[in-house]
């Protein structure tokens, strides 16, 4: 049985038009799930609506995000039964969402392939069968046919701990939360940046999406955790757009401190984002092995003070000039790479 | 709370130099008067589009390079400004423009690839953050091979690349060693014919490429300038 995230808070809208933002939230035992989704223009948003699934009697999960490439898949694709044209990038998104449940259902429920190879096949078949009603014009290397980046975390727990797979292509990422120390990078970007600072100062392109129209490739990075974890996948929305890696761990840590439950820690996690953020932004995120939240949050009680308390919320002021921020950029990384690549897959040759 | 956020925001500014190479041969007189009509309110309309996308502009220049035909007539092929900052200098961008006069050129093709290679070598910023470097490319012919017509003229640029396996070193690929583009930072908007070396040498084969086709001879009368900047947008 899959079991679908449930809605916390819906905004007050009693009629159109959409809302700009959704949080989910569910709890199984041992397992603490949410998801949050915001958009800066309802209904023309990028990213797809997270995806959280978990399949009680193989224990089995499932956390993917999604973000169609507007650049690259910015021609109209499809015109909605409601009159919207919407754009390469925003279906392309869906059905990758679609993909992967479809993938994820099947191995759990139908015993099909758990492989990298069959979920590929799943986008493929899926995106090959897209509706593609508004065609464009445009051509050339830059353009993509329905583009999307994915970020998905496969988990699987048992007495043992948490056996988890990351798989992505694009800019989305996962990571893993740990109560000593910290957030981890499980996963690496494809572009041609190797180094994270300068992802967030200079915003590369991808070298490789999920599209209809020509090869793409999914990476895997596999592990396993015996201890207490969280795992979560989010666009670039939620991490993209901080001075340094280390403040999207201020925000997870900050919002976790201030919660009640995990429906407030989504919605907390949501308010603070959306503000600051100039992308859709969307996160899924589960913890496991904790009895309930309040054992969650006191486990990260002295990750939040070392972090949130340290050096990583001290910008410089604008009077202080650009090169003072980047030289205050420069060290904080530095102190804080080597935690944060501790489980991130090697650069690619 | 809004201090406390505002820890968190970082810098989404983009930093864009933007370098149009216009055919300016009498059939293009079209695009030319949409260029000098909108030239006032380039940097207004672009900040619009970007800022619909959520993204703001830190820093704006351009550049104009138009070309002729240096086998028609090697004295007028390649007119150029110096990189320009928008506003501060529009007097200057909007002087250029109006006074570019869509003539001559002769029979097709046209020295597209020679603006393109000036393009390429252009004095790009290099020190501020997310960096954008856009060619656009505005031409309703082909383009004769590089250094072959009128290569022996006085006003052929002297540094350019020979040959277009040589341009397209200059413009790089991944983990290339003798780009002059910066990876990161360049994209190249085509709004030419489907024809060579447009379509498949450029329009496929070079990376970060955006091509709308356009009929050859016909000046590019079917581009608005609102798609026209929708489409640099799309591309930052």
């Amino acid at each position: 049985m899959i079991i679908p995230p449930k809605p916390t808070r819906v905004p007050d809208h009693s009629a159109p038009p959409p809302p700009d933002h959704l949080t989910w939230s569910a709890v199984h035992g041992r397992l603490q799930s949410l998801a949050v989704w915001t958009e800066r223009r309802p209904g023309h948003g990028e990213d797809a609506e997270p995806l959280a699934a978990y399949h009680r009697p193989t224990e089995n999960g499932l956390l993917a995000v999604f973000d169609g490439s507007g650049g690259s898949g910015a021609a109209p694709a499809w015109n909605a039964p409601d009159g919207a044209t919407h754009t390469g990038a925003w279906v392309g998104a869906r059905i990758a969402r679609l993909a992967a449940e479809c993938w994820f259902q099947g191995v759990v429920a139908a015993k099909e392939p758990d492989t990298i190879e069959r979920l590929t096949y799943c986008l493929r078949a899926l995106l090959a069968a897209a509706p593609t009603s508004a065609r464009s014009k445009v051509t050339g290397s830059m353009r993509r046919l329905l583009p999307t980046t994915m970020a998905a975390v496969r988990y699987r727990t048992g007495d043992e701990g948490v056996r988890w797979q990351a798989v992505w292509a694009g800019d989305s990422r996962s990571y893993a939360l740990l109560p000593g120390s910290g957030l981890h990078a499980l996963t690496r970007d494809d572009a041609h940046e190797d180094d994270t600072l300068e992802l967030l100062r200079q915003d590369p392109p991808m070298t490789n999406v999920i599209c209809a129209d020509r090869p793409f490739e999914l990476s895997v990075h596999e592990g396993e955790f015996r201890e207490p974890c969280v795992l979560l996948a989010a666009t670039d929305g939620f991490f993209g757009y901080v001075h340094t890696p280390a403040q999207f761990e201020c925000v997870l840590l900050d919002t976790l401190t201030r919660s009640e439950s995990v429906g407030d820690w989504a919605d907390r996690l949501r308010r603070a984002i959306q503000p600051v953020t100039a992308d859709d932004a969307s996160l899924s995120l589960v913890a496991l092995g904790f009895a309930d939240f309040a054992q969650l949050r006191a486990a990260f009680a002295g990750r939040h003070d070392s972090v949130v308390g340290g050096e990583y919320l001290d910008v410089p002021s604008a009077a202080d000039g650009p090169d003072a921020v980047r030289r205050w950029q420069d060290r904080t990384w530095q102190s804080y790479r080597h935690g944060y690549e501790r489980f991130m897959p090697g650069v690619r040759e | 709370m809004t201090t406390e956020l505002e820890k968190y925001h970082g810098n989404l500014q983009y930093a864009v130099d933007i370098v149009m190479c216009i055919d300016a041969t009498g059939s293009m007189n079209p695009v030319l008067d949409i260029v000098k009509n909108s030239s006032l309110q380039f940097h207004q309309r672009l900040g619009e589009v970007m800022a619909r996308k959520s993204k703001e502009i830190s820093q704006l220049r351009l550049k104009v390079i138009a070309f002729r035909d240096f086998g028609d007539d090697p004295s007028d092929a390649i007119e150029q400004t110096d990189f320009l900052r928008l506003p501060q200098q529009v007097g200057e961008f909007e002087k250029f423009v109006r006074g570019l006069r869509a003539t001559g050129g002769g029979d097709i093709p046209e020295s597209g690839l020679e603006a393109l290679a000036l393009a390429i070598n252009a004095p790009w910023e290099t020190g501020l953050d997310r960096r954008r470097h856009v060619i656009v490319m505005f031409t309703d012919a082909p383009a004769h091979p590089l250094g072959t017509v009128g290569a022996s003229a006085q006003t052929y640029p002297r540094d350019i690349p020979r040959s277009m396996d040589d341009l397209f070193e200059q413009w790089g690929y991944a983990r290339s060693q003798t780009a002059v583009m910066e990876q990161s930072a360049k994209r190249l908007v085509l709004f030419a014919p489907e024809e060579e070396p447009w379509k498949e040498a450029i329009g496929e084969e070079w990376d970060l490429t955006l091509h709308f086709p356009s009929r050859a001879g016909e000046g590019l009368e079917e581009f608005e300038m609102d798609e026209i900047i929708e489409t640099i947008a799309n591309s930052l």
